[in-house]
């Protein structure tokens, strides 16, 4: 019975007969994805805790692999955008503040903060990771598991999720926080050299100070929690996509972008909830 | 690791039992007669079966890869698929299986990373730790020389000689070899053949125990020297022969059409 609705629902994805019939395809296949993934977050959930005293010599060294691969291939890449962005941010804001007769510039530390630290920062790391590592993870782990890699892991007794998943997902999310950091520091940077040649009047303490005085305690909490979870949330869904179910070749254009649009989507949700909390 | 001293000697290492529906996943073949396949300690299996007749899926489904939908997979003398997730493991740990295309070595590990893997796994300890036995292994196999080259270096044959290294160093005690001979040549086949046959009684130099080696193949001729049990899955049933005399005595086709068959001897 089941399985017959689902290849129903799989036939109407193909040919739908309708808009109303695709719209309403569409949203059950969102709401049965949400669901597996969320299941899939539980089963890694409780591998960790489970296991995380298990295989200490294996994983780690797994994990620290992932570290470094997630947080320096993409570090190029982001040293350039946050130069952009600070750039971009502090400078609009003094020509608009300029506009509007503001002669202090006390509001540019207040925008900096809210723009680069408390918005752009987390996403925008999360977004390159997602596009530099979070990728080539998809056609990797497909690749591993529709050339049979993964049976050969379990044959061996190795729990696929402890020594694939587990580790991508501390990794990608301990890179996520780095990459912010980074990102957040040079932006601050690259920031401060345009309110240098615009001719504000602040020496680089009073810019810092303007900075620190928009900071609260609970930024940086947010700021640690939403880059932890963006970067997890993109190895679970890389994972998911491609070990949950078996991936051929010429699949592997279509998981790609089911990646990207479930990592928007989930970032976009994470944004929301921490804004509302 | 050690033998499980809680199983019996005349005890099977592994019995399949009702396993209706095993069969080809790929070709849709399903096989509707009961089998029943017993294996125990000292035994050499080779079992045989025209194309798509389900050999793999028999292989996998005795080394407990492939659940079973019916039936009842018993493993050093425990129900596997009834077992928690522990006991599992720890069976996994005896079974050693070389799948049919043999490449299934992890890419980014080199050679000996990936022989290493499970007891690196199991144990928690550093590859270095293995490193003696390892090279031992290795050289005892004449690809000690490979030791660090990565899967993608190396040719098909290495590459199954690496699954075999794994096999003696995890020291199975029961060991699958699907679709034994694909993509080799006569030496290697021969070569490999006698490695089986050593590893079934022991490796002294090695220290390895003897495991139970259970090969499947299309080739049936050409292991009459090798087995000491056959099984040979026919059009509707899976027959089970002691010895090569009885196998050759069979008036069955299947069986007739699969020693008639290539047969290099």
């Amino acid at each position: 019975m089941v399985e017959e609705f689902r290849s129903n629902i799989q036939y109407l994805r193909r040919y739908p007969k309708s808009f109303w019939v695709a719209a309403g395809v569409g949203v059950f296949s969102l709401f049965r994805r949400i669901k597996e993934m969320f299941f899939f977050t539980l089963i890694v959930l409780g591998v960790y805790v489970k296991k995380r005293h298990r295989s200490r010599r294996v994983i780690i060294p797994l994990v620290r692999q992932e570290i470094s691969k997630c947080g320096l291939t993409p570090l190029p890449i982001i040293l350039f955008l946050s130069s952009i962005i600070g750039f971009l941010v502090v400078g609009q804001s003094v020509v608009l503040l300029r506009l509007t007769g503001e002669v202090t510039y006390d509001l540019v530390g207040d925008i900096l903060v809210l723009v680069i630290f408390k918005e752009i920062g987390p996403l925008l790391a999360a977004l390159v990771l997602l596009v530099r590592v979070g990728v080539s993870t998809v056609v990797e782990l497909a690749g591993e598991r529709a050339s049979g890699q993964m049976e050969w892991v379990c044959s061996l007794g190795i729990d696929p999720v402890h020594y694939y998943v587990v580790p991508r997902t501390i990794g990608m999310g301990v890179a996520t926080l780095c990459l912010t950091i980074y990102l957040i520091t040079f932006s601050l940077l690259s920031g401060y050299v345009v309110v240098f040649f615009l001719d504000v009047p602040w020496k680089p303490v009073e810019y810092i100070d303007q900075i620190v005085a928009a900071l609260e305690w609970k930024d940086f909490i947010i700021l640690f929690l939403k880059a932890l979870l963006f970067g997890s949330l993109i190895a679970i869904t890389t994972c998911y996509e491609s070990l949950a179910h078996p991936v051929q070749s010429h699949q592997i254009p279509a998981t790609i972008i089911r990646v990207v649009i479930g990592c928007l989507v989930g970032w976009g949700i994470i944004d929301v909830l921490f804004y509302l909390i | 690791m050690e033998a499980d001293p809680t199983i019996q000697a005349k005890e099977p290492l592994m019995c399949l039992t009702e396993a209706e529906r095993v069969g080809s996943s790929q070709t849709q073949i399903e096989r509707t007669s009961t089998v029943r396949w017993e294996i125990r300690a000292g035994e050499r299996w080779v079992i045989s079966g025209l194309h798509a007749s389900g050999k793999t899926s028999l292989l996998k489904a005795a080394a407990g890869l492939l659940a079973l939908p019916e039936g009842r997979l018993s493993l050093f003398g425990v129900d596997y698929w009834g077992a928690t997730e522990e006991k599992m493991c720890a069976i996994r740990r005896k079974i050693g299986f070389v799948f049919e295309d043999g490449d299934r070595l992890i890419p980014r590990l080199t050679l000996a990373e990936n022989i290493a893997l499970p007891l690196c796994y199991h144990e928690n300890k550093d590859i270095s730790h293995f490193s003696e036995p390892l090279k031992a292994i290795l050289e005892y196999l004449r690809i000690s020389s490979l030791i660090n080259f990565l899967p993608t270096q190396l040719t098909f044959y290495q590459k199954q000689l690496a699954v075999l290294a794994q096999t003696i160093l995890i020291k199975s005690q029961l060991f699958f070899w699907d679709n034994f001979g694909e993509g080799l040549d006569v030496i290697q086949r021969f070569w490999l053949k006698r490695m089986l046959k050593s590893l079934s009684t022991g490796i002294e130099s090695l220290q390895s125990t003897p495991a139970v080696v259970v090969v499947a193949t299309q080739d049936l001729g050409n292991f009459l020297d090798f087995g000491t049990h056959y099984g040979v899955i026919t059009e509707n049933d899976f027959l089970v022969f002691q010895g090569a005399e009885s196998l050759k005595s069979s008036e069955n086709p299947t069986v007739k059409k699969l020693l008639g068959d290539g047969s290099e001897n």
